[in-house]
């Protein structure tokens, strides 16, 4: 199975390549007033509008750095549409040989973190893209996207 | 010279009259002696014979008493008639008896009265003493006999009261017994008196048988006797209280007489006194007569002796007063004679000295008198000279001094000159070399701006392409990505594009990482140019303030060596000029201050001889005025 792989402030992150519908550069995004926390605006796909999560922000609360393979991930399956995942260094793919395994601690305030796995890199950590967004956020969030 | 030697000396007088004023001084003060002395001696006998006369007297008193009091009731007096104190007394009696004498002895003839009758007196003492000592022993003697008879008695009249056996006899005759007993023991009259009474009791007791009685005789025979010793007892007393009272008699008797023995002492004293006042008062006499004769004779020795002084004195007097022809007289006494010739002898040769003085005197002083001018107008011309030459001299050495300073100080300007030309003329050449340095410097420091502009454009350019390189394998890299995706979304039918995808995301990747190296690189190099390119800017600016500075100075060094090196020859020409000036002045200083000292010598020289004329001068002059007071004819 295919991972994405990027880093968010330094620490890797995956996300399995099924989700992902397509990788696109980190162009201008309309802003969005009274947006939620983590949401830093919208994208313009071929004419569909996606709203872009800020990864980092959400995770490590500090905003993307505009750097040579900061891109965003546009992933479905989360909402009704697509979503935009704002990350770094997002260069490569990675297939392992094993699975993700439980990391022995129970975060229930953040459920999209979800499993470890070492490789010859170093750990990495898989983004369990269904439990990335809660409720609240998904409805406003499909709400926006239709 | 004989007849003179004959004659008195002045010693002699003077020794003559010393012992003229000694002697009666010596006699007033042996007579003094003698009599005192014999005065005294005299009054000293006299104090000696008194006293021993109170002495003897006090101790026969003391005798006397001691007798009364105690020998003449003793029984060993009453038994032998013989006691110490009046052996004692006999013999102060006697030594009084001696005292009175040798008291008489000593008296004047007017007092001789006095001392027989205290020897009447005391003679009549010691015979009432014997008289009264004679009557104690009378006493004695009949108290013997009683005590005899009473002892004869005695065995009688025991044995007579044991034979009546009648207890009022046999009281009766023990209390006799008692008081014979107690007469024997003090025989004075109570006792006696005692006895008696007891004996009549005893007679009355035995009144009936007595007559017939053994004890008849004895008892008569012991009344008799104790009847006679009553009366001797009564006979005692009598002459005792009469005896006794001629011998106080005879003893305020001899009282009174040395009573007035003293009395007759203290008017020998009083005459006594009278007579040393009127001796002390015949003593100052003779001195003051002894003091006045030796007056008169010293006066007299000193008028003889001042008389041909006087006379010498006034002989000097009108010697010293010029009188020359004046001579003294020749006196009597030897010394003064001599003294006299002498003299007479010296107003001789000074007389004759004088003469000759005065013509000398004369000669020197009209001598003196041209010495003097002389010397004054010398020294004043010496003076002329010494002022003049000191004047010249200060003016030379002046002009020594100041050309000597002016020469040293030419020299130093001429050094200073030299040796300014010569480090000028290297400043000069080196200056010179600087400013082209600095000029080349300029112009390479210029092309090297430009380079470095060149330079720092062309990285500019490589940046440019560099960025487009680094976009490009951006985008690879994206696509490789997308194509990655798409082929595991295909499944198998992708997998041989998925391996394209990921060798093109390799190279891609590979490209990113060189673009960003060169990127680095070109960033590193035109942070470096830039820098360059500015310090370069301030170099330039900096090196060109410097050209200019260093060329202005350069110009301005120029000119001042070219005058520097044109003053130096003149100053070397004005140096050798005054340096032969100021040697001159020196040797003229060096002359004007000889000829200076030897005016000033000459100058002390003329001074002296001037003091030492007018010296002579006036010595000269008294000398004449002294002379003349002396008329020698």
């Amino acid at each position: 199975m295919l991972y994405l792989r990027f880093t968010l402030a330094g620490a890797r992150f995956g996300v399995p390549a099924a989700a992902v519908t397509a990788v696109v550069p980190w162009v201008a995004l309309a802003p969005l007033p009274h947006a939620p926390a983590g949401v830093c605006g919208v994208l313009n796909y071929h004419g569909q509008s996606v709203p872009v999560l800020d990864l980092q922000q959400l995770v490590q609360r500090t905003p993307c750095a505009p750097a040579y393979g900061t891109r965003i991930i546009l992933v479905s399956g989360v909402t009704s549409g697509l979503l935009g995942l704002l990350a770094e260094t997002v260069l490569d793919t990675f297939r392992p040989d094993s699975d993700f395994i439980p990391s022995g601690l129970p975060q229930p305030d953040a459920p999209y973190l979800d499993g470890v796995m070492f490789t010859a890199d170093g750990m990495v950590q898989q983004i369990n893209l269904a439990g990335l967004l809660p409720a609240t956020l998904q409805t406003t969030l499909a709400a926006t996207g239709a | 010279m004989s007849a003179r030697d004959r004659r008195p000396a002045l010693f002699f007088r003077l020794l003559q009259a010393g012992l003229l004023m000694l002697l009666p001084v010596l006699a007033f003060w042996l007579a003094g002696v003698w009599y005192f002395g014999a005065r005294q001696q005299q009054a000293n006998t006299l104090v000696r014979c008194a006293d021993r006369i109170t002495i003897a007297m006090l101790e026969a008193r003391r005798a006397e008493k001691d007798f009364l009091l105690r020998d003449a009731a003793a029984a060993e007096f009453r038994r032998s008639g013989i006691s110490d104190n009046l052996t004692a007394h006999q013999r102060w009696c006697d030594k009084l008896l001696a005292a009175v004498a040798e008291l008489g002895a000593q008296l004047p003839a007017t007092e001789q009265g006095r001392a027989a009758q205290l020897e009447t007196s005391v003679r009549a003492y010691a015979a009432r003493f014997a008289e009264l000592a004679g009557t104690y022993r009378t006493a004695g003697t009949t108290s013997t006999a009683a005590g005899t008879a009473w002892l004869q008695v005695r065995q009688g009249l025991a044995a007579a009261v044991r034979a009546r056996r009648q207890p009022a006899l046999t009281q009766a005759a023990e209390a006799l017994q008692q008081a014979a007993d107690a007469w024997r023991q003090q025989a004075d009259s109570a006792a006696v008196a005692l006895v008696l009474t007891r004996l009549a009791v005893l007679e009355r007791t035995a009144a009936d048988s007595i007559g017939t009685s053994p004890l008849a005789a004895p008892v008569a025979a012991w009344r008799t006797t104790f009847t006679a010793l009553q009366e001797t007892s009564g006979q005692l007393r009598d002459a005792n209280s009469g005896v006794q009272g001629a011998m106080r008699a005879a003893i305020h008797d001899v009282e009174t007489q040395l009573a007035r023995m003293d009395e007759v002492r203290e008017a020998a004293d009083a005459t006594e006194a009278a007579a040393n006042r009127q001796l002390l008062l015949a003593m100052g006499g003779v001195l003051v007569a002894g003091l006045l004769l030796g007056v008169v004779i010293s006066m007299l020795t000193a008028r003889s002796l001042v008389r041909p002084l006087a006379a010498l004195q006034q002989a000097v007097t009108a010697l010293g007063s010029g009188q020359l022809g004046a001579r003294a007289a020749v006196p009597v006494v030897r010394e003064y004679a001599l003294l006299a010739e002498g003299m007479n002898a010296m107003a001789e040769a000074l007389a004759g000295l004088v003469r000759r003085i005065q013509r000398a005197g004369v000669q020197v002083t009209s001598s003196a008198t041209q010495i003097t001018a002389a010397a004054r107008q010398l020294q004043t011309s010496v003076g002329e000279q010494t002022a003049t030459t000191a004047q010249v001299g200060a003016s030379v050495a002046e002009i020594s001094a100041t050309t000597q300073q002016l020469a040293g100080t030419i020299a130093h300007a001429a050094a200073a000159a030299d040796a300014s030309a010569g480090i000028a003329g290297h400043s000069v050449s080196d200056i010179a070399a600087l400013t082209g340095s600095m000029r080349q410097l300029l112009t390479s420091t210029a092309n090297l701006g430009g380079r470095f502009s060149l330079l720092s454009a062309k990285a500019q350019g490589i940046g440019s392409v560099v960025t487009t390189i680094a976009k490009v394998a951006d985008q690879t890299n994206l696509l490789s990505l997308n194509a990655a995706i798409e082929a595991e979304k295909a499944g198998e039918a992708g997998l041989g594009f998925a391996v394209v995808a990921r060798e093109i995301r390799r190279l891609a990747d590979q490209s990113a990482i060189a673009t960003a190296d060169i990127e680095e690189l070109i960033r590193e190099m035109q942070g470096a140019v830039v820098g360059g390119v500015t310090g370069m800017d301030a170099f330039t600016h900096e090196v060109r303030v410097q050209a200019d500075a260093v060329a202005a100075f350069g110009s301005k060094l120029e000119e001042l060596i070219r005058q520097v090196q044109a003053v130096a020859p003149l100053l070397a020409t004005v140096t050798a000029s005054v340096q032969s000036q100021a040697a001159a002045a020196q040797q003229i200083n060096v002359a004007m201050t000889q000829l200076g000292d030897t005016a000033q010598n000459s100058s002390l020289a003329a001074t002296s001889l001037t003091e030492v004329a007018t010296h002579l001068l006036d010595a000269s002059r008294e000398l004449q005025g002294e002379v003349a007071r002396f008329r020698a004819e």
